[in-house]
């Protein structure tokens, strides 16, 4: 008894190890991954907190040289960072409500099959068909100047507000609303409208959630609709604003012999590292800020919509 | 008669829910599809005229535009650089997302493993603009990374005015705002895989390694050929935004993809310059993306399909 377990110990002790150094192999790599994932950022972070001597001299890593504050105080006095600032804010409040507001509408009537809504395959045939072709740019952008909205706040609103992936995740999480529940609302003598808003809606919270903070986050990312539909720079978004700058500093480094001498200069006085790196900063601020609350939402949101069961 | 006046009352009810949105999608995603016109006529926007006026008042030319666009010399090496630059993509993310997927779910201990999860998605939240930014920042001719080659002897690179290292640049900036997202995508698929298969596994003496290859991998395969269909469908589309905020013009060459292209045609290099390319760009423009997207509805259509038939996908 004793010597067969005498034999067998070794023979543990060495699967116990092997285990042992594929767990801290397998553990560094997806630590040193995670590290060059936020290693850019805290880069940023330090540069942005540097001393300009101490930028342009290349001495910065991951950790800020001669602490300063500088370049975030000059930023508190540039109007037309805090316009967009606050541009791009109110476009992530008014571009959720409405894209919850029409998606949420819309996804009532496709879901409950007692609704019996007439001509619910052609709004089918529309949704299908909206996913899967469009215009394209130059005609979509000929469209909305036609429309007049060419510099209006609104371009930035209407054209993406009902998402037919938003819908069909919102109507797939509607179909497993309990058929009691609308039944017994309707014999109450309640209408369509209220039954939505009392019954589904509050039903349906960890699915709003997700398109929610779905929205949230594009609208709050999207820079290419400002930057097309907008001639009026005063009027764009945070991120429009930042690929502008971004935009000037990339024809500086590669196509200089473009421009005339004083615009370079002027190029690069705008485009001071540490400044640039305060503000890709903070416009990262409210991302990161929420990002905690709404990764959760997120993975359920990424499931639900591509792998249904 | 009471009965069929409620009904029709209901039916009012239920179209005014769907109106809004109905509107939304005719408005900006129905209606600019005439436009497509502009591509086999001699469209110029002109002052004074109405949009449809001026674009149904245009001299239609047939496919003149397409066999322009084809005779293009950069045509070929466009269409070239996007499946390159989206296929290449397709390999590395799914490859690299089984991977790390598989990887992570070997970590036993939770904390650590959601720990990684949270760091790792972060990229997959800012925009391109941002990312780009912060790649441009790292990989300057004066930035860390150019800095370090330069410490360890070497030659100082400049990563994204060279036509060999731009479409690097490009998969590695994709694996890092994506990676997270799809090894997550996966990792969840193989939590649902049922915990009895790897006990017999265990009990039949296979390793860890043996329990991924010979379980877990075999469990989650209709989800990885799932997302390459769909992806194949999606082969067109090489990144948009992503070539636009990292792109200059020293990397055409190797950088400029279908959508850049028709892009620049019709607006010309950005805000800066004087808009588009001269005379009948739009029509030009247009040609090109119509081309882009008859391509790209067949292949969305067909991987759809084939997922529909093959695979129980199910989308509306």
């Amino acid at each position: 008894m004793q010597a067969a377990a005498l034999k067998k110990k070794p023979n543990k002790i060495g699967v116990s190890l092997s285990r042992k150094i594929f767990l801290a192999v397998i553990i560094a790599v997806l630590g040193l991954w995670s590290i060059l994932c936020i290693l850019p950022f805290i880069y940023i972070l330090a540069v942005s907190l540097s001393s300009r001597s101490a930028v342009s001299a290349g001495i910065v890593t991951f950790w800020p040289v001669d602490l300063t504050f500088n370049s975030y105080a000059y930023l508190l006095e540039q109007s037309a960072f805090f316009v967009a600032f606050g541009i791009s804010v109110a476009r992530v409040l008014v571009g959720t409500a409405v894209c919850l507001a029409v998606t949420a509408l819309a996804a009532y009537p496709l879901a409950f099959a007692r609704k019996k809504l007439k001509g619910r395959r052609f709004y089918v045939c529309l949704i299908l068909m909206c996913m899967f072709f469009n215009g394209g740019t130059v005609p979509t952008y000929c469209m909305i100047a036609a429309y007049g909205l060419v510099d209006s706040f609104w371009v930035l609103i209407l054209p993406g507000a009902l998402s037919p992936w938003n819908l069909i995740l919102l109507v797939n999480f509607f179909r497993n609303v309990p058929n009691e529940m609308l039944e017994s609302a309707e014999i109450e003598g309640a209408g369509d409208y209220r039954i939505l808003l009392q019954i589904v809606l509050p039903v349906s919270l960890p699915i709003i959630a997700t398109i929610t903070l779905l929205s949230v986050v594009g609208h709050w990312n999207n820079w290419f609709d400002a930057y097309l539909y907008m001639n009026d720079s005063s009027k764009w978004p945070l991120q429009t604003y930042i690929y502008n700058i971004m935009e000037s500093f990339q024809k500086l480094e590669y196509n200089m012999q473009q421009y005339p001498p004083e615009q370079i200069e002027e190029m690069l006085k705008s485009n001071d590292l540490t400044l640039r790196s305060a503000q890709i900063f903070i416009s990262m601020i409210p991302i990161l800020c929420v990002y905690p609350f709404m990764q959760r939402y997120f993975v359920q949101g990424i499931l639900l919509g591509s792998v249904k069961e | 008669m009471m009965q069929i006046r409620s009904k029709t009352k209901k039916q009012i009810v239920l179209h005014s829910m769907m109106l809004p949105g109905a509107v939304l999608l005719i408005l900006f995603n129905v209606l600019p599809i005439l436009g497509l016109w502009m591509a086999f006529s001699r469209y110029q926007p002109q002052y004074g005229m109405g949009y449809f006026e001026a674009l149904f008042s245009a001299d239609f030319v047939g496919l003149g535009f397409f066999s322009m666009v084809f005779s293009r010399p950069d045509f070929q090496r466009v269409l070239f650089n996007t499946l390159y630059i989206s296929i290449v993509k397709l390999v590395l993310l799914i490859g690299l997302g089984v991977l790390t997927s598989l990887l992570l779910n070997e970590i036993p201990y939770l904390r650590l493993k959601k720990t990684i999860q949270v760091i790792v998605f972060i990229p997959y939240f800012l925009s391109w603009v941002i990312l780009a930014s912060v790649m441009m920042d790292l990989l300057s001719l004066s930035g860390p990374i150019n800095r370090l080659i330069e410490a360890c002897g070497g030659e100082a690179v400049s990563f994204l005015g060279s036509n060999t290292w731009f479409p690097v640049v490009l998969f590695v900036s994709e694996m890092w705002k994506s990676l997270g997202y799809e090894a997550i995508y996966f990792l969840a698929a193989i939590t649902a895989v049922a915990p009895g298969l790897y006990e017999a596994a265990q009990i039949d003496g296979a390793n860890r390694v043996q329990q991924c290859l010979h379980v877990t991998l075999p469990c989650i395969r209709p989800i990885i050929i799932l997302m390459v269909v769909l992806n194949i469908g999606n082969i067109m589309n090489a990144g948009f935004e992503q070539v636009l905020s990292l792109y200059n013009s020293a990397v055409y060459q190797s950088g400029d993809i279908i959508d850049t292209m028709a892009y620049r045609i019709a607006f010309g290099d950005g805000k800066g310059s004087s808009g588009g390319g001269g005379i009948y760009s739009y029509s030009i423009s247009t040609a090109v993306s119509f081309f882009k997207s008859v391509i790209c509805c067949i292949m969305f259509g067909a991987s759809y399909l084939f997922a529909a038939k093959k695979l129980d996908y199910e989308v509306l």
